[in-house]
């Protein structure tokens, strides 16, 4: 392993590899940052420019481009209240509360430093793990995935707060409602298409990210007068040493719960960045800020998770050839066109590709931090622009950014039409991240339960004879049941 | 009427409508029991549930409805739908200067003339950056059809 290692370093820090870092890492910040483009968006946009490069250095390139976007959503989360990806979503939860209490730079900085320890704490675990940790991957069966899946939508829905449980699970079964629009994986038998060919291939995730997050951020500040998107100018940073001792914790643990999430085929970073706050949520002493009104841990703890899972995800990808979310499986086209087949012969047949990919994760951290935090006051000059002039162009923005994937005017008014949907529900106080959570977890959830019934023969007992996927589902059981439990007993 | 029972009710319209599409999903013979049906009958039933449940027993604590101003976003809804329907025809910087001169002045710009010069910047910077920096091949104007615009 050491000569794989060396064989890593050697290949990452080329000069050239990393030129091909800092330009990754910049594209993916900048893109990453715009309201409406996401990671999926800035790979995508970059496979043409990664395509003319040398293996090796154009997937460390488009590596880079994936976590810079991860930190640069970060930003219009906490600006704007608009996650251009789901994994941002629970950024949003305080970092925008704080920034509309005129600490912007605050929330910037503990996001970008917290991401920085997460990513570099993961990226540690993948260099000293990666093996092991593909071992561990390798046993999960269709079952335990399965259980997985269903122990991450009731966590999110148990974590959503007091009185709000069952609106997170009826939010979580319209996402898996939604996930089954389209044509059916295995038999290719459409449903719920209504007759619209547009809707074969189901409805896009960014689509419906951008309608809910972006657009309905942006037509609710309009409805609700108190909700101004700040326009307070940054002058720097604004952290002390406070707020670092209350961060420290909390980005130690969601960076290896992010990382042992992110290397779960199917999980990744939203349910890292979603169970960091949830769990960060009940840890935290009585005596902070509350979370939902700008706590430092609600910001630490979802930036080192997702940052920490989104190098977690790497490793089934690139010893399982697995992808483990739709970002991955862009990535993981991007592999296949080069000719290299990620999973478990990369070591052996490409080890400048796989090893220099791990040492390059940390590296563009290294680069994200340099580039980021001294960019901070530039970058939060968004907040300048005046209301008429900034809301269109976050619903521009979101258009676009559906349309120029897509090309299809149809997900213009499909984008509409959640978007009128996800107000009049926010408005009625439901969660929508637990929507997103199920559509994203929709069609593995079936895929994987549907495998799971043909190996053991169209029958269930899969539920409780194995007992990993049993001891899943007893966590997710009891996950769901503890909140009611512990109000019972407070009652009493 | 509390928020959580309006929002139930709505939810409770949603998943009927969606149980009522199940029988509509194509069925095929095959041996295991796990069809494209079983899914959704599965949420259908669930989702049913949770929304009636909310129907019937609200939390106690929600707020009621607030009654707001829906002129500006209902516009800009509007706008958003018109813009999908008129990307193609008019081209990506016409539709778009359309979009965001129409959208400044519904969120009460004043100065007409100003908005509709930042409109047109933005619009031209978008798609001359999307064509000639990405190497998109997008239709600017209406009379340029480029090949490659889906």
């Amino acid at each position: 392993m050491l000569e794989g290692i060396l064989t890593g370093l050697e290949t990452a820090f080329s000069l050239q590899n990393v030129m091909y870092l800092v330009i990754g890492c910049s594209a993916g910040t900048l893109i990453g940052m715009l309201p409406g483009l996401g990671p999926m968006t800035a790979i995508a946009l970059m496979i043409p420019i990664a395509s003319a490069l040398p293996p090796a250095s154009g997937i460390i390139m488009m590596a880079a481009v994936y976590y810079g976007a991860i930190f640069g959503g970060s930003t219009s989360s906490i600006l704007l209240n608009a996650p251009g990806v789901a994994s941002t979503v629970a950024t949003s939860f305080d970092g925008y509360p704080m920034a509309r209490d005129g600490q912007p730079g605050k929330a910037l900085a503990i996001a970008a430093l917290a991401s920085f320890v997460g990513g570099t704490i993961a990226a540690l675990l993948l260099l000293g793990f990666a093996p092991q940790l593909a071992q561990v991957s390798l046993s999960f069966q269709s079952t335990d995935y399965f259980a997985l899946m269903v122990l991450g939508l009731v966590a999110v829905a148990a974590f959503s707060g007091p009185g709000q449980t069952v609106k997170a699970l009826l939010m979580t079964i319209v996402g898996l409602m939604l996930s089954t629009v389209g044509s059916d994986q295995t038999q290719g038998l459409p449903r719920f298409t209504l007759g619209y060919i547009d809707l074969i291939d189901g409805i896009s995730f960014l689509l419906l990210v951008m309608a809910t997050f972006a657009m309905a951020e942006a037509l609710l500040s309009i409805l609700r007068p108190g909700q101004e998107i700040s326009n307070a100018r940054i002058k720097g940073l604004q952290i002390d040493a406070g707020d670092a001792r209350e961060a420290a914790p909390a980005v130690g643990r969601s960076s290896v719960l992010g990382f042992f999430i992110g290397l779960l085929p199917g999980a990744g970073a939203t349910i890292a960045s979603l169970l960091a706050y949830g769990s960060e949520q009940r840890l935290a002493p009585r005596t902070s800020t509350p979370f939902g009104q700008g706590s430092v841990r609600g910001v630490a703890a979802p930036e080192a998770a997702n940052n920490a899972a989104a190098t977690g995800s790497f490793v089934p990808l690139l010893t399982l050839g697995i992808p483990g979310s739709g970002t991955t499986a862009i990535l993981l086209g991007a592999f296949i066109a080069y000719g290299v087949q990620p999973g478990p012969m990369l070591f052996i047949n490409e080890p400048a590709v796989f090893w220099g990919v791990i040492v390059s994760m940390w590296l563009g951290n290294v680069v994200l931090l340099i580039l980021n935090l001294p960019l901070i006051p530039y970058l939060a000059r968004v907040l300048a622009i005046p209301r008429p002039y900034l809301l269109p162009m976050i619903l521009l923005f979101s258009m676009l950014g559906v349309y120029l994937v897509s090309f299809n005017t149809f997900d213009i008014h499909m984008m509409a039409l959640f978007a009128i949907c996800a107000v009049g529900l926010r408005l009625l106080n439901f969660p929508m991240a637990p929507m997103i959570l199920g559509f994203v977890l929709g069609g593995l959830m079936e895929e994987n339960l549907r495998r799971a019934l043909l190996i053991y023969d169209d029958s269930w007992h899969f539920l409780w004879q194995r007992p990993l996927t049993l001891g899943i589902l007893l966590v997710a059981a009891a996950v769901l049941l503890a909140p009611g439990l512990s109000r019972m007993r407070r009652r009493r | 009427m509390s928020a959580d029972r309006l929002g139930g009710l709505c939810l409770l319209a949603f998943c009927i409508a969606y149980a009522s599409l199940i029988p509509d999903i194509p069925s095929i013979a095959v041996e295991t029991s796990f069809t494209a049906r079983s899914m959704p009958t599965f949420l259908a039933i669930v989702g049913t549930v949770l929304a009636a449940w909310l129907v019937i027993k609200p939390a106690p604590s929600t707020a009621e409805v607030a009654v707001l101003h829906w002129q500006a976003p209902l516009v800009l809804v509007g706008l958003m739908i018109g813009y999908g329907l008129l990307l193609r025809p008019l081209g990506l910087i016409l539709a778009t200067t359309a979009f965001l001169w129409l959208s400044f002045l519904t969120l009460g710009a004043q100065r007409r003339l100003a908005a509709a010069v930042v409109a047109l910047v933005v619009a031209s910077a978008i798609g001359l950056l999307l064509t000639y920096g990405l190497g998109l091949y997008l239709n600017l104007w209406p009379a340029i059809e480029l090949a490659g615009d889906g």
